[in-house]
Formats: C-alpha cells, sequence, structure tokens
C-alpha cells in the first residue's frame, strides 16, 4: 500500500500539432481507485492508452511501481485493461477469454483453467464458463472483460468507460460489485468516465480534466465541496450560477449583495465573480426567516424523482434550481406560479472569478 | 396499394423485373443447353436430335475429362491460394488503416475490375512475352530468358492476377467481426504482435479467407479468356475444351454436356462451402 504504484509525470501527447494531453502528471497510492473524469475530447482516453501503451506520449514518463515504462510495448506492461466495448475475443469461450493472459504467459492448460475459474468465480459467473461472449448479457459481457483484466493479476487496472454502455439500473448495481472487487484484489485502478455520478461514486480520488490538463486531483467530497474552478463547479454536480461583481467583500449581483465565506485569491475590487450554489444547500424560506443569502422568485417548475423534488425557481438573476426533500410532506405546498423566498448560507456560495 | 396486397405477394411482385429478366436471360439458356446436351453427333459430326445420355457417358469413360478436370481443378487451386496470399495482408492493411487515403486504397485494389479482361491478358503478354520487360530485364542482366506465356506458368499468373480484385473485395467485406480493440485487448493481456495475430485476428478472419478462396476458385474453374489467350491454345482446361468443341469441332452436345458437368461441379463445391459454413458457426 505503500508509495505510488502509478506516476504519470508530465505526459504530453498531440494529434496532427492538435494537443490533446498536456502536462499531465498524476500520482496514485496503491490500491487506490482514481478516476479521470471530464467531457469527451479531453484528452482521458488518451491518458488511459498512454498508460497501456497503446499510445505512445511525444513527452513525459510512464511509471508504474517505480519502473520507467514509458517505452515498452503494452504486452509487456501487464497491466489489465477493461475496454468500452468490452473486446471480448468472440470466437472464444468465456473460460478461454479470461484465460488468454495466462496463456500467452505460458502458464500450463491445468493451472490457467483454475486461474480463469478462481477469477470467473470473483465475478459470479462460473456457470457461464463455457459459453460464447454473445450469448451473454451486457452485464455479464462486462464483467468477464472485468475477470480477463484481473486474471493475469496486474500491476494496474484500466477501465475506459467500463459501465457507460449498460442502462442504469445495472450501471449502479455494477459500481459497487466493482469497488468492492477492486478493494477486495488490492488492484490499483485507473478509470475513465463522463459520468460525474459515477466518478463520485466509486473513485478515491477524482483527476477533472479540462482540455487534456487535470484541473483539479482530490477525493471525490473535496471535489464536489471545494470545486478548484468554476469548470470543476459546473462539471461536477448541479449548481444556481450567479453573476456579480466583487465590492467591499461582497458579490454585488444586480440589487442583491451575495455573501460568500471564502473569497478566491486574486480577485480584485470591482471583478466580475461567478457565485455556485449547490441546489440541495438551498432553503425555501419561511415568511419572516432569514438566511445569508435571500433571493425572492416564482416557481417555475416542479421535477418529482421519488427522493427529492426538483424545483427551478425563476428570479431576478436567473433560473435558480432547488432539491427539496420529500421526507416531510413541506414541498406539497409548493405550487408552480407561486412566489417563494429563497435562502442559503454563505458558507455554501462558491466564488470564482469569471 | 401494397399493404392491401400482403406482405408476401408484394414481395413476389417487387421480385418480379429480376426474375422474368432472369428467366429469359439465364433459366431459358439454361435449358436449352441441358436439352442440346441430350442429342448425340454421329460419326460424321451431324448432329442427330434425342433424348440420350450417350454424350455423358462417354465423357465420364474418356480418360480426357478426368485430366481435364484435374488441370482446371489444380490450375484453380493454385490461382485462389496465390491470390489469397496476396490479398490477405493487403485486405487487411486497407481493412486497418485510417488513413484519409483508405478509399483510394480500396479503389486502387479493385480498380483492374474497370479495365476488360481481355486487355489485362493483353498487359501480361506485353510484361511476360519473349521480348516483354520481364525478358528483357533478364537479357540485360546476362541471364536467359525464361518463357512465361503460351504455357502452364504463364495462365497460373495471369489468372492469379485476374481473380485477385474479387478475393480483397469478399475478404473486406467478410472483415466485419474484426475489431482493433481485440488485438489491442490480446497486446494489453501480454500478446507479442505476431502471436495476438495468430490467437486473434487470424481465427476471426478464416471465414472471411475460406470465402474468398472459394470464389477465387471457382472463378478460376469457370475463367475462358485468361487460359485461351496467355495459354497460346497450349494450355488446355474445361473452358477451353467447350470453346473449342462447340466452335471448333462443333460438337454442340459435347460442349454442352461439359458445360453441364462443370455447372454441378461448381455447384457441390457450393453447398460444401455453405455447409461447412453452418458447421463452423453452430
Amino acid at each position: 500500500m505503500s508509495g505510488s504504484v502509478l506516476m504519470l509525470d508530465r505526459l504530453n501527447r498531440s494529434y496532427g500539432g492538435v494537443p490533446v494531453v498536456q502536462d499531465l502528471s498524476l500520482e496514485a497510492p496503491g490500491g487506490a481507485f482514481v478516476a479521470l473524469l471530464g467531457p469527451s475530447g479531453c484528452g482521458k482516453t488518451t491518458t488511459l492508452r498512454m498508460v497501456a501503451g497503446l499510445d505512445r506520449p511525444d513527452s513525459g514518463r510512464v511509471m508504474v511501481a517505480g519502473r520507467d515504462i514509458t517505452a515498452l510495448p503494452p504486452h509487456r506492461r501487464n497491466v489489465g485493461m477493461v475496454f468500452q466495448s468490452y473486446a471480448l475475443f468472440p470466437h472464444l469461450t468465456v473460460r478461454s477469454n479470461v484465460g488468454f493472459g495466462l496463456r500467452m504467459a505460458g502458464v500450463g492448460r491445468s493451472e490457467r483453467n483454475r486461474r480463469a475459474m478462481d477469477a470467473l468465480g470473483m465475478v459470479g459467473l462460473t456457470d457461464h464458463a463455457g459459453k460464447k461472449p454473445r450469448q451473454l448479457s451486457g452485464g455479464q459481457q462486462q464483467r468477464v472483460a472485468v475477470a480477463r483484466a484481473l486474471a493475469i493479476e496486474p500491476a494496474l487496472l484500466l477501465l475506459d468507460e467500463p459501465l457507460s454502455a449498460l442502462d442504469a439500473k445495472l450501471r449502479e448495481e455494477l459500481r459497487v460489485e466493482m469497488r468492492l472487487l477492486q478493494r477486495r484484489v488490492g488492484a490499483t485502478a485507473l478509470f475513465v468516465t463522463h459520468d460525474q455520478a459515477e466518478a463520485l461514486a466509486m473513485a478515491d480520488l477524482v483527476a477533472v480534466m479540462q482540455s487534456g490538463r487535470i484541473v483539479q486531483l482530490a477525493p471525490p467530497e473535496e471535489v464536489f465541496e471545494r470545486p478548484a474552478t468554476a469548470y470543476v463547479a459546473g462539471f461536477v454536480g448541479r449548481s444556481a450560477r450567479l453573476q456579480g461583481t466583487l465590492r467591499l467583500g461582497v458579490i454585488e449581483a444586480g440589487t442583491l449583495q451575495l455573501r460568500v465565506s471564502r473569497l478566491p485569491p486574486g480577485l480584485g475590487e470591482g471583478s466580475p465573480a461567478h457565485v455556485f450554489v449547490r441546489p440541495h444547500r438551498i432553503r425555501l424560506l419561511a415568511t419572516g426567516a432569514s438566511a445569508d443569502n435571500v433571493i425572492e422568485g416564482t416557481i417555475l417548475a416542479l421535477d418529482y424523482t421519488g427522493e427529492t423534488v426538483r424545483v427551478v425557481v425563476g428570479t431576478s438573476l436567473g433560473q435558480v434550481p432547488v432539491d427539496l426533500s420529500t421526507n416531510d410532506g413541506a414541498w406539497h405546498a409548493v405550487r408552480p406560479g407561486g412566489p417563494v423566498r429563497l435562502g442559503w448560507r454563505a458558507d455554501d456560495s462558491l466564488c470564482f472569478p469569471l | 396499394m401494397l399493404p392491401a396486397l400482403g406482405r408476401r405477394a408484394a414481395g413476389w411482385l417487387l421480385c418480379a423485373p429480376a426474375l422474368a429478366v432472369l428467366t429469359a436471360a439465364f433459366g431459358w439458356p439454361m435449358l436449352l443447353l441441358l436439352r442440346m446436351s441430350l442429342n448425340t453427333t454421329d460419326s460424321d459430326g451431324v448432329l442427330v436430335p434425342g433424348l440420350s445420355m450417350s454424350t455423358y457417358d462417354s465423357l465420364a469413360t474418356s480418360r480426357d475429362t478426368w485430366l481435364l478436370s484435374l488441370d482446371s481443378l489444380r490450375l484453380a487451386a493454385v490461382s485462389a491460394s496465390v491470390a489469397l496470399l496476396l490479398c490477405y495482408p493487403m485486405a487487411l492493411l486497407v481493412f486497418r488503416s485510417r488513413s484519409r487515403f483508405r478509399a483510394l486504397l480500396a479503389i486502387a485494389a479493385v480498380a483492374p475490375l474497370l479495365v476488360s479482361g481481355t486487355v489485362r491478358v493483353i498487359g501480361w503478354l506485353a510484361l511476360l512475352g519473349d521480348n516483354g520487360m520481364v525478358n528483357s530485364g533478364l537479357r540485360l542482366v546476362g541471364l536467359s530468358p525464361v518463357a512465361l506465356i503460351n504455357n502452364w506458368t504463364g495462365v497460373q499468373i495471369g489468372l492469379s492476377e485476374s481473380v485477385m480484385p474479387y478475393t480483397v473485395l469478399t475478404l473486406l467485406a467478410g472483415f466485419g467481426r474484426l475489431d482493433v480493440r481485440l488485438e489491442e485487448a490480446a497486446a494489453t493481456l501480454g500478446a507479442r504482435p505476431l502471436r495476438a495475430f495468430w490467437a486473434v485476428t487470424f481465427p476471426l478472419t478464416l471465414p472471411a479467407a475460406l470465402g474468398a478462396w472459394l470464389l477465387a476458385f471457382v472463378l478460376g474453374v469457370s475463367a475462358f479468356v485468361t487460359p485461351k489467350l496467355m495459354g497460346g491454345g497450349r494450355v488446355f482446361v474445361l473452358s477451353t475444351q467447350i470453346y473449342d468443341a462447340a466452335t471448333q469441332t462443333l460438337d454442340w452436345p459435347a460442349a454442352s454436356a461439359l458445360s453441364v458437368y462443370v455447372l454441378l461441379m461448381l455447384l457441390l463445391f457450393l453447398l460444401a462451402q455453405s455447409a461447412l459454413n453452418r458447421l463452423a458457426t453452430s
């Protein structure tokens, strides 16, 4: 567990003069589950492919367990990879798929079959060992792909959008299952996703990427609660976004003064600023109640999702999303078109330079 | 209008024009061919109408038929194999190319189809003839020239080339199941490139390769222009024999019977292939 298993050192990669990955550095401690999170085209898959050796960096180093593997071809890296499309060999049985890496390593048939069955056991698919991949459901194929990658006992497990091809409910089940599995085998894992909920739910460390760079590398809670930039705040989780100008320690927005408890360093008097507020931090204020920040508006829409009701409130500063818990019946009083007062704490205002 | 007819009737109706053309231009001549093969020729070479199997009998008992068949099959098999060996790497390259010239590559591979088979053969004659490029080159470096036309070697070279475009097309169409990710997955699992090829790429492309080989083989057995022109009258195969019987000795029943024989043989190969395919996919 000690030391970093994966270290990326100032990786650069460009295609036809267009930089895709820029000065990307990252350290993952042993046993950690690290998410590369970002929109499509941000360079996260290219980064993963450079770790696997399927793509070469123009400059920079890839270190695994203290060894520089930048120049090694993929077949000499001992890195397990789960592809987005799973890339199971269609002509081989599930057992042969899982045992493929061992076969390449020259492990004898009986030993190979035993270890392949062990790996299949970890994902609960021993009953399907004799089937061809196409006879399995999407979720089962995904688990075979994971078992195949784990069977070679890799130094590092790489996952490229491993759950994106599955339906929402299965995706949430497999999130938990994969997390447990990764903990059990103790593998260090790097996975790529564009789904911020997936990254927050599964990862120990989230690396938020923007245009080929990591803009924040932190545990999920920190990424969500203290996003490093307006981009991170906007990409991870939903927010009310308000715009104003810094005047005497508060953000002046229209006729309102927004209180924030932490001002970003370097934001000068009179500079324009963004204020983000998470929907679940905004409360409906009863008549006479007050808060650090108060804004009045009209209910535009209600969206009942089960655990919460998502309310959209139209205000003088634009639309503000508010999440109300359905734990009590209070939300029943909220009606579209009705006037409403919203409040939140200064601590919950996330302020960024514009 | 169509819904009122019902799906089945609509289907037949849509096929009707093509069926009509096929019946008139293919079905009817085939029937005529079959009918002609049942006539006989007397010793003076006069056509005797009738319903007799005697032409087939003499074909089946003639040693020449078997020798011709063997030569034809061997020629076609070697041509198909040479074409497959040359086309497989090329098709793989075109299929996997992500270059913007990919379409151009694919077109280049099948471009020979745009030129008439006769013209291509004449091109080969110019290259392989006694004063052609190859032999001139050999003479230039002080080597003695080799006979590359008007013999089996020439026909073999010409036929291999003439079936190549079809081979490339069939391979490209059959590579559908191939996915670069599979080779990448094999690499991450420790497979060297050559090992990944044999363990993954090759088995997945095998059905396409077999299909391409068979198509080239069938085309090779029925090829006429190349054996006729490049063989210079010294290479005899089933197709040239049919042509000679029909136009030189004017023995139409024999030509017809031999045609039917070739047709049945090729049909047998096609049936064998589809049976093999079913076996492989089950």
